[in-house]
Order: structure tokens, then C-alpha cells, then sequence
């Protein structure tokens, strides 16, 4: 069996039984052989090709098939124009794999990506450049060189990529005495979350804090044990919660407003008063004051403070509790949104009463996450 | 090429003759050795002149011949009847 492979032929004549014992005789192995009529097809090895198409001088030869690696390079040789192609594709794979495709620059903080690549570009390492002769020690002393800001690199070349992975400075820690300044609870509530940028945090998550408790104390210890005074900086997000209460007691005796108004106005020029000569007519009052100017005149700037008195009676809660319950819970709500400010989110809202002896205190929760950190003394 | 003697000896099947050698594979294959020339090529019937003067007749269906040298030859089909004259 010839490794190149077969050729089959298809010859057409007579007395085909002569031309197979002579090409016999001649040493010609015929793998196969079939007759229809005057058309003989045959299977000769490459190797025996030649011979046998000599012998076979005598008959029309019709067709020549070609098998195994034979037949792969008689379609490559009569097919041109795909080995242009195969060669074409194969130098462009080739030129692909030894070009710089991608730069990759990671870690960048402060440094702009460009300006490490234009710095890579001076050392004609550019996209599409040849990706043979990469020196990464040269581009990693050359990084270091340029920017103070990088205090380690990294260079990486991986196929058709370079790599650079790089560490910049951290900032120089405050060691000016005077801003070692601790941070400090701005409220009350329980502890969240905490991110610590400097300094030495003393509370944990789930810790209750109070009003000026330190948070981060403004110091820190390193691997020798001494310890670095700093300035403390970092957030602290805690769960604070505003409060607000009513109380109600049945036969209570309390004053509302009774309708009555009484007006009383003065005049006030440079801080001086002019006031009035009317006195409060009511045994019980509140009072609202405002100030406007009297004219646009800036000569003489009078001022006028009116001052409205709202006359108060005595009454007696005459209603049970339960009468007066969907009030008084919207009145301890509102409480507790006076007494929060408006920056804030409210997250969750909780109202509870209690009873004892006969009076009810109503009290609203609210239940807000925030940035508590405060520093003492800014 | 194939050496046939290993495979006659002792297989039990149709050989005969000291100058030749055949054995019949359930009529779909035909193993000969020690032929002379080709005296017929159709693909009803195959005849061979052996080399002690006689003759051997393959007969059959959409015949044809494998592996041919100056030794041996299989003759495949449907081969129906085998003469030897």
C-alpha cells in the first residue's frame, strides 16, 4: 500500500484480460478492478501511475480520480488560489500574534491612563508594534522614573497584550498636632457601618453610641508598636432614632386657644422701642411677634413689631382615650417630624402608647441611617 | 500482498490442488492464489487459467477484483457458482 495513495482510472477498449496480464507481468498490484462492458475502471498506487498509464497506451483513458494525500495535493496544485489564500491567511494569523493589540494599565488612581501610554509610545511600544523584543524590567524602571506618584509596577506581556498593574503613593499622614482631632458621635443611635480612612476606630457595628462618644480615636499603631498621632477621618453610619411625645390624662384640665385676638403694635428705630401704651387684655395668651420695616425710607428705618396675642381658656378632656386616639397619635408623629431634620431619610416609623394610672404617653419613633461622625471642636 | 497459506491451513474450507489455492467466503468473497493470467473479465463471470493447464470459473453477480498481483486475487460479488475444468 503507497502512503501517497491511489489513482483510478477509468479506461474504455477491447481485450482488456491482455493489458491486465502483461501490466501483471510488468510488477503492477492492482488494488481493484471492475469491468461494465468495454469501460474497465482500475486502482493503481501513485507509485505506479506512470508505468501504468504507459501500458495503457491502447485504450481511451476517460477519467483519473485521485485518492488519499494524492488526491489532497492534486486539489491544492489545481486549486491555486486556495493555497494563496490558506498561505495569505496563515501570514496575517502570524502577523497578528506577534503585534501589540491591547495596553492594559490597572490600578490608576490619580495618574491618567494617556499618559502612561504616551510614555509607552516615546519607548516605540505603541498598538500594532512588534511584540518581540518587549522589555518589561525597561518599562517598569521607565514608569518609576516618570511618575513620583508610583511606588510599584508591574508589566506584563501576555500574547498580544501588555499589562501594567500598578500601585500609586498613599497621601502622607497628618502628623501637625493641631489636627489631631478625634471624630465623635453627632447623635444618638446604633452603629452600622464603619469606614475608617485614618485613625483607630473604638466602636464596632451594633454598638450604642450616645452624643459626643468617640468614634475614631486619632492616633494609630504600626507593626513596631509605637503609636502615630493623626488626624481621625473616616464615616460612621448609624441607626438614629427622633422622638416625639404626647401625653393625655381623661378629666385633665388644659388650654386651647379660644378664638380672641388681641394686636399690639411698636415702633423700634436703631434698637430702640416705642412701645405701646395697650396692655394684654387676656389672663392667659400666646403670643407670635414679627418685625417689618415701616418704609423703603433708609434715612430714617422705623420698624413695626406687631405682636398677636391668642387668648387661652382652661378646658377638661372630657373624652375617654379612645376617642381621642387617632389624634393624639398624629400629634406625637408630627412631634417627632419637628424634631428632625429635614436632610435626613426616614426609614422605618414606630409609634407605641403606654398607660400608667390613668394617663397615656404616646410616643413616635423615627428611625433613620445616617452619617453620625462629627468632629469635636469643628 | 496477503499471504493465503496461513489462512487455509487447517480452516476446514475448499482448497485443493498443490499448485493452487482458493477458498469461498460465503459466496461475497473469493480468495484464489496461484493463477496464471486472466483469461475473462465480466461482472457475471471471472475465469483464470491456473497454473497446472486447468481453469476456474467464477460465476455470479456484479463481480470484480481486489487486490490483484502475480500471486493472488479476491474476486467479490455475489458469487453464485465456482468451476474448476
Amino acid at each position: 500500500m503507497d502512503w501517497l495513495g491511489q489513482i483510478k482510472l477509468t479506461l474504455k477498449g477491447l481485450n482488456v484480460e491482455r493489458f491486465i496480464n502483461y501490466a501483471l507481468k510488468k510488477g503492477i498490484e492492482f488494488r481493484s478492478l471492475k469491468r461494465d462492458g468495454s469501460e474497465m475502471t482500475i486502482s493503481v498506487d501513485y507509485n505506479k501511475y506512470k508505468k501504468t498509464i504507459k501500458m495503457a497506451k491502447a485504450f481511451e483513458i476517460e477519467k483519473i480520480e485521485y485518492t488519499g494525500l494524492a488526491g489532497v495535493c492534486k486539489f491544492f496544485l489545481s486549486h491555486i488560489g486556495v493555497i494563496v489564500g490558506l498561505v495569505l491567511g496563515l501570514a496575517m494569523l502570524f502577523f497578528s500574534l506577534t503585534r501589540v493589540w491591547r495596553i492594559d494599565v490597572i490600578g490608576l488612581e490619580r495618574i491618567d491612563k494617556q499618559s502612561i501610554i504616551e510614555i509607552l509610545n516615546e519607548m516605540d511600544y505603541n498598538i500594532g508594534s512588534s511584540n518581540f523584543h518587549i522589555d518589561n524590567k525597561q518599562i517598569e524602571d521607565r514608569l518609576l522614573e516618570e511618575f513620583e506618584d508610583i511606588s510599584m509596577v508591574s508589566v506584563i506581556h501576555e500574547g498580544c497584550s501588555i499589562i501594567i498593574s500598578l500601585k500609586e503613593k498613599e497621601y502622607e499622614v497628618e502628623l501637625d498636632p493641631t489636627f489631631q482631632v478625634p471624630i465623635i458621635a453627632g447623635f444618638d443611635g446604633i452603629i452600622e457601618s464603619i469606614d475608617v480612612v485614618q485613625g483607630t476606630p473604638l466602636v464596632k457595628v451594633g454598638d450604642v453610641v450616645s452624643k459626643g462618644d468617640i468614634l475614631i480615636a486619632p492616633f494609630t499603631v504600626d507593626s513596631e508598636g509605637n503609636m502615630i498621632k493623626m488626624r481621625a477621618i473616616g464615616d460612621v453610619k448609624a441607626s438614629v432614632y427622633v422622638k416625639g411625645s404626647v401625653t393625655y390624662k381623661q378629666g385633665q384640665e388644659r388650654l386651647v386657644r379660644s378664638g380672641n385676638v388681641q394686636v399690639l403694635k411698636s415702633l423700634k428705630l436703631f434698637g430702640t422701642e416705642f412701645p405701646s401704651n395697650k396692655k394684654v387684655e387676656y389672663e392667659y395668651y400666646e403670643v407670635e411677634k414679627t418685625e417689618s420695616n415701616l418704609s423703603n425710607n433708609f434715612l430714617l428705618p422705623f420698624k413695626v413689631i406687631e405682636e398677636r396675642y391668642y387668648e387661652m381658656v382652661k378646658v377638661v378632656d372630657n373624652k375617654t382615650f379612645e376617642e381621642q386616639k387617632d389624634y393624639l397619635i398624629k400629634k406625637s408623629i408630627y412631634e417627632a417630624y419637628e424634631n428632625l431634620d429635614a436632610s435626613f431619610e426616614v426609614s422605618e416609623e414606630q409609634t407605641d402608647i403606654t398607660e400608667v394610672e390613668g394617663t397615656y404617653f404616646i410616643t413616635t419613633y423615627l428611625k433613620v441611617l445616617t452619617n453620625i461622625a462629627d468632629y469635636e471642636g469643628e | 500482498m496477503y499471504s493465503f497459506d496461513s489462512l487455509l491451513d487447517g480452516s476446514g474450507l475448499v482448497s485443493s490442488g498443490v499448485q493452487y489455492r482458493y477458498m469461498n467466503f460465503g459466496g461475497k468473497a473469493f480468495y484464489l492464489a496461484g493463477f496464471k493470467e486472466i483469461l475473462l473479465l465480466s461482472p457475471e463471470c471471472v475465469v483464470f487459467r491456473l497454473k497446472d493447464r486447468d481453469q476456474i470459473s467464477i460465476s455470479g453477480e456484479n463481480l470484480s477484483l481486489k487486490e490483484m498481483d502475480t500471486e493472488m486475487v479476491m474476486v467479490t460479488g455475489v458469487i453464485r457458482l465456482v468451476e474448476v475444468k
